[in-house]
Formats: C-alpha cells, structure tokens, sequence
C-alpha cells in the first residue's frame, strides 16, 4: 500500500424521489481511495453503504458530486466519471473494476472456468477470444489455483459450496487485472470460520497484487483486518 | 487490449453467442418452441407443394386431354366446311396439327344408365394435337392389366388380387407403370385408327364375349374406348356391347346405338377417366345426324389445334382468329387455359387462402418463441444485472436473447424443410399406409380428380415458407430481448 491516490469521490449526493419526498441516502461524501489498499466501510443497515458502493463502481449515478479516477486509460483521466456515456461506463467496469456480490452471483450455465473467463468474454470480440482462448483460460486456472479451488474448474456453481462459489466470484473479479475490486457484504451470506477464510484470501491477494480491496461489511472482524476503517451513519462517516 | 468499432456477427463481443446457446442448451421451452417452428414450416412447405403439384396436374390433364387451341362454335355442332376450316388454320405458321371432334353428353345403359361424356375423335389426326396416345392402353397392356387385377374375365370380381407384400393391389398405380414406363412409346395415329378396324372389333368379340355374337346377326357394333374406372368399377367389362343414348341435336329425339367397349383410357383426371367415352368421329356424326343439306357438309363441335411454340401461343389464336374470321363469323379461338380458366383460378386462390390462413396460425410459433424467450428472460434476470456490472452493454443483453430466439427459429425452419420434403417425397406412401391401416382414403380421387397426390417443389414456396418464421421469429425475439437489456442491475442482483 502507498500514498497514491487512484479514485476520489467529492461531494457526492444521493437521492432518492419517491411521490414527491426526497429521501436523502447520502449526505455530501468526500472519499479518497489509494492503491493497493483494504478499505472497508461499516455501518448498520440503511445507512447508504451499499449506494456507496453502487456510485464508485459506476452501477449507479449520484444526484451531485464527482467521481475522478486514476487508471490505466488515458482517454478519461481528469473526466468526472458520473458524466461518462453508458458504453465508456460499461468499459471501466470490465477493465478498472471488480466486482463481488454477497450471493455470488456466478452464472448458473456455466462452469467454474467459464465464469472466471467471463470479463474477458465480455472484453474480447469472438475472433480475438478465440485466438487467446488457451492464454486466457492458463490464467483462469491459474486464478482459480490461487484462490484455491482450481481441481473445481469443470463443476457448476450449483455443485459448490457457498465458499468455494465467493472464491470463484474473487478469481472472476480478479480476471482482468483490475485496480480496484468492489466488495459488498462478500462474507455476508458464509459461517464464520468460512468467512475468515475468505478474509484470508482478500488480505493474501492484496498482499500479492497492487488492488484496491473496498469492503463494505457489517462482519467486524473482517473490517478490522483492512489497512482503513470508516464507519456510516445516516449518509456520512463519522470516523 | 484494442476493440475494434466492427458490428459483424464474429466481431461481437465473445459473450454473447456463447450465453445465447447456453441459455437454449436442454431447456425445454426452447425444444417447445424449435417444434413449433419445425411444423409449422413443415405444414406450409407440405400444404403449398401439394397445392402447387396439384395445380400443375391440373394444367398437365387439361392441357393433355384439351390441345393446346379449340377452334369452337358459338352454337352447338355449327363447324362446318371443316376439311376447308381445317386448311385455313394449318395455314396458319406456328400450327403444327389439326383435328376435329365432336362432343355431347349421353347416357349409356350397362345394366342400369349412367350419364358420359362422349368425345369422338378422328384418331389418325387426333394423336397430333392432343396426347390421347399417351392415354389410351394398348390391347396386350390392357389384358396384362386385367389379368393380373384377376378381371379378365366377367365373372371374376376384382378385389381379391393383392401385392407380394400383402397390401392390395392398388389397379391406378399399376396402370400407371404401364402407361408412365420411360420405354413406352405413345400410340402413333395408326394405331389408334385400329381400335376401330372391323377386323380388330370381330376378334375381340370372338375372344372375350362371344355368346353375344347370335344376338348380333352378323353385324359389329361401332368401337369405344372408355376411361379406365368404368372398368375397374366394373360398370362394363372388355368386349361388352352397350347402348349409348344422346339426343339428335336438329329434331330433339332420342337416338340410341349399340357400342363395343374395345378399350380402355386413363388421364389421371378422375372425372375423364370415370365418365368420357371415346368413339370415331364419322360413327357419332351419323349417329347425331348432322349432315347440314343447306351447306352440304356435316357440322363439327370444333377442331383442336397444335401450335409448334408454345410460346408465341397468344399470337398464333389472334392469327386464327383472323383466319377463321373470314369464313366465319361466329367462330371462337380459345387456349386450354381459357376452357378451364375458372378452376385453374379457383384453386390457385385458394392455395392463396390456405397460405395466408397458415402464416396466421404461424403467430401461434411466434407467441411460443415469444414466451420462450420471455421465460429464459425473467429466470435470467439476475444474471443479465451481473452481466452489466461486469462490462457487458445493453446492446450485448439484447443481443443475446435476438440471436437465440433468431437461432431457434433458424434451427426450426431447416428442420421443417427437412420434414416437409421428406414427408412430401414419400407422401404417396404414407397415404396407402394410412389407408391399409385405417381403410380410409385421405385423398379421394373422385373429389380431388386425381388418383395419386401430386407434389410440385418451387423456390417461391420454399421462400413462402421460410419467411413467416424467420419474420416472426424476429419480431417475437425483439420485445424480450429489448425488456431485457432495460433491466436495472442494481435491482437484479439484489434479486435473489
């Protein structure tokens, strides 16, 4: 982890209309994210982490604010991303971005391998994936090694079990080299002792590559093991 | 990592075509629909090629048994001065032959009395303009046919003879082997003529019926040749002697005249082949009196008419028609389309109705892809969120259920081509098992006026047929495909 500065958030509003009421979600946010650190949001339920999250990984736009980010692509450095047609949107979070649900979300209709291809079946056009198909699915294998799970490679997600699918979901976020990995409730639906193995392998795979891990949790344990810590309440943080 | 802006279909994002035939893999909704599309493309290639066959059939019997040009008379039995009408026509560059008939309607008695069509021809000339030697059954053909049917002889009843499989014999298609042999030579005019040699007639009595002889004093009846199901329904049989009965056309009274059933036709055409009779022209002009002393010739029906191109057809009846013209006003040219114009247009819009009632039940198909597609979409919601969240656009979402429903209905139509073809090649087949098993005739020869179901494969039905799946299909695939990329990823994968 250093200093450098990859994705800053400044004065980031949300809110939702529902027959005429504003409901504010988030309250003015200024965040900063450095790269190759862990950092993990708490807060209870409500409190906007999840939107949060949704912003930064581009899922969602905020009703103010600006979203800067630092990354590979030249083309949009300096551009507030929130303003960003759908496509470019699209592009960073195939690129930039991982993604890791609290349910997985692994494609029921295809393997393990296969799920972890997916970004880069998403990145490249039929032609080009087929040219790179054994390139591509080397690291695959090698990404489902590493997450410990590789002589599962041919099953399918409804023949795994719920740790062993988080750690496919990891590998799939992990395909792409991307800067930072989005994490909502990621242990939310494990046991505990499941869990902490996953911890494990966040801190491990963090250590190993320069991504950015940001957590969003209300599992205490885990945001105790990230490099920063800030806790929501009511659409602000409060430490 | 380039992208290239190409819309190709092998430049499109790798995702897409690989989920879109993951999501059709054992899913039996999308089996469902692929049937739906096989028959129903099956059904129009079958229906529009049976109508299609039978159109064509129908202008082969007609333009077979009609010549290609009639030269009529407004009124009945007016042609007369025919052997000059004759020679103005074949005058007449693009004719090639010339015969002259006489037709009426008659009664002949065989036990009881049944309505004819009677044709009299002069078969030297005949056998230039029509294709009546194709038709008419050679002396041994016919013995061979009836032996083998076992109605050779009066007393035997046919329906006892069967195939060496067991099946019964069915007499049109071994009439047909006769008459449709690649070796058969059609009869020549001399031919023809021999039917009706006294020589020909006393032997035939002699061999097949010679108990009537006594009764005939000597004399021998005139000849007929008559269609070929008078006798294998037996109304008559080889060598009877029946009486014709027909009106005189000038005084109103009846005539009747003793014929000798000498031969046998068939056409296909189940009308002709049921009730037309055959006799020389000389015999049935004697018979109806027509000898018109005013003019001092007899008066004809008509003279058909052979062209040598048939292309230069509607040219050659304006030249005739301004040929006869100067020796008779009231004359009419007609082509073999103009004399059965009516059913020929009859059937071709009804094979219009059909098509058009078939593309409508067609939107049955559409609506199963429809809910096909609907289906794998709602179950696939969560998966099109993680999609999205992972790089993919709208446009990739849409594409993935367009090139699936498009696929399936793809898939479907050249599955139904394949069905409708190999089901109309063996359709024949089909019908006689259908009929050895149920003893029920699909294809009743005497509604339809044909005896096999006639099959006629062209491009423009096979494009008929493709088109309303792949259009609906399309149409179909668009509406889910479109609700599915318009879906929210957030709110998908917090569906759980």
């Amino acid at each position: 982890m250093n200093n450098e500065v990859i994705y800053s958030a400044r004065k980031i509003i949300k809110e939702y209309r529902s027959n005429r009421v504003v409901i504010p979600v988030l309250k003015n946010i200024d965040l900063d994210i450095h790269r190759g650190e862990i950092l993990s949001i708490v807060g209870h339920s409500g409190v906007g982490k999840s939107t949060l999250l949704n912003l930064l990984g581009l899922l969602d736009v905020p009703t103010s604010g600006t979203l800067i980010y630092h990354g590979r692509d030249e083309s949009i450095e300096g551009s507030d991303l929130s303003q960003l047609k759908n496509k470019t949107k699209a592009r960073i979070r195939n690129r930039e971005f991982g993604f890791v649900f609290q349910f997985y979300h692994l494609l029921p209709d295809l393997n393990l391998l296969e799920n972890v291809l997916l970004p880069s079946m998403i990145f490249y056009r039929r032609l080009a994936f087929r040219d790179k198909r054994s390139q591509l699915e080397a690291k695959a294998e090698e990404l489902l090694q590493r997450v410990g799970i590789s002589q599962r490679k041919d099953f399918y997600p409804t023949q795994l079990s719920g740790g062993e699918r988080q750690r496919a979901a990891i590998a799939r976020a992990l395909m792409n080299d991307p800067q930072i990995v989005f994490c909502d409730e990621p242990t939310g639906n494990l046991d505990t002792v499941t869990g902490a193995k996953i911890h494990e392998l966040i801190i491990e795979l963090n250590k190993l590559t320069s991504v950015s891990f940001i957590l969003v949790t209300h599992d205490e344990a885990l945001s105790n093991l990230a490099h920063r810590r800030l806790v929501m309440r009511d659409g602000v943080f409060v430490e | 990592m380039k992208t290239s802006p190409s819309k190709s279909p092998t430049n499109l994002p790798y995702y897409e075509f690989h989920l879109s035939l993951r999501y059709l893999r054992s899913r039996f909704s999308a089996v469902a629909a692929l049937l739906s599309v096989t028959f129903g493309v099956a059904v129009i290639i079958i229906v529009l090629s049976i109508m299609g066959g039978y159109i064509e059939a129908l202008k082969e019997s007609i333009r077979g048994q009609e010549s290609h040009i009639m030269v009529m008379a407004r009124t009945a039995f007016s042609v007369k001065n025919i052997v000059e009408v004759e020679r103005l026509i074949q005058a007449v560059e693009n004719v090639e032959a010339t015969s002259p008939f006489i037709e009426t309607l008659a009664m002949y008695r065989s036990g009881q009395f049944n309505p004819c069509h009677l044709r009299a021809i002069h078969p030297r000339q005949e056998t230039r303009v029509s294709n009546v030697g194709e038709y008419v059954l050679r002396p041994a053909e016919l013995d061979e046919i009836l032996e083998k049917l076992a109605m050779d002889s009066p007393d035997k009843g046919y329906g006892g003879a069967l195939q060496p499989s067991g099946l019964p014999l069915q007499p049109t298609r071994l009439i047909d082997e006769v008459l449709h042999a690649p070796e058969r030579e059609p009869l020549g005019g001399q031919e023809l003529e021999h039917f009706f040699d006294r020589d020909f007639s006393r032997e035939l009595l002699e061999n097949k019926n010679p108990s009537i002889l006594p009764a005939l004093e000597g004399t021998i009846p005139p000849v007929a040749i008559v269609g070929i199901h008078m006798l294998l329904d037996r109304q008559m049989f080889l060598g009877q002697v029946i009486t014709i009965v027909t009106i005189k056309p000038e005084s109103s009274e009846p005539k009747e005249e003793r014929f000798l059933v000498a031969g046998a036709f068939k056409t296909g055409d189940y009308d002709a082949d049921s009730k037309a009779i055959y006799v020389h022209v000389d015999t049935l002009k004697n018979m109806l009196e027509l000898f018109d002393p005013e003019a001092n010739s007899y008066g004809y029906s008509g003279i058909r008419v052979k062209v040598k191109d048939i292309s230069r057809l509607d040219d050659t009846i304006e030249e005739i028609q301004t040929v006869s013209f100067r020796q008779r006003r009231d004359l009419r040219v007609l082509s073999w389309e103009n004399l059965r114009g009516t059913l020929l247009t009859a059937v071709k819009i009804e094979k219009f109705v059909i098509y058009f009632l078939l593309v409508l039940l067609m939107s049955f198909t559409g609506l199963m892809v429809l809910l096909m597609l609907l289906l794998t979409v709602i179950e696939k919601t969560r998966d099109m969120g993680v999609l999205l969240s992972l790089g993919a656009t709208p446009g990739g979402v849409t594409r993935i259920f367009l090139t699936g429903g498009l696929m399936t209905c793809v898939a479907g139509t050249v599955l139904g081509l394949l069905l409708g073809y190999l089901f109309c090649w063996n359709i024949n087949t089909i019908h006689d098992w259908v009929l050895a098993l149920t003893g029920r005739e699909l294809f009743a020869a005497r509604i339809y006026h044909m005896d096999r179901i006639p099959i006629s494969f062209q491009l423009g039905d096979v494009l008929l047929s493709i088109a309303p799946p792949v259009v609906l299909g399309f149409l179909a695939s668009l509406v889910p495909a479109i609700w599915a990329s318009r879906r929210d990823p957030i709110k998908a994968i917090h569906y759980e």
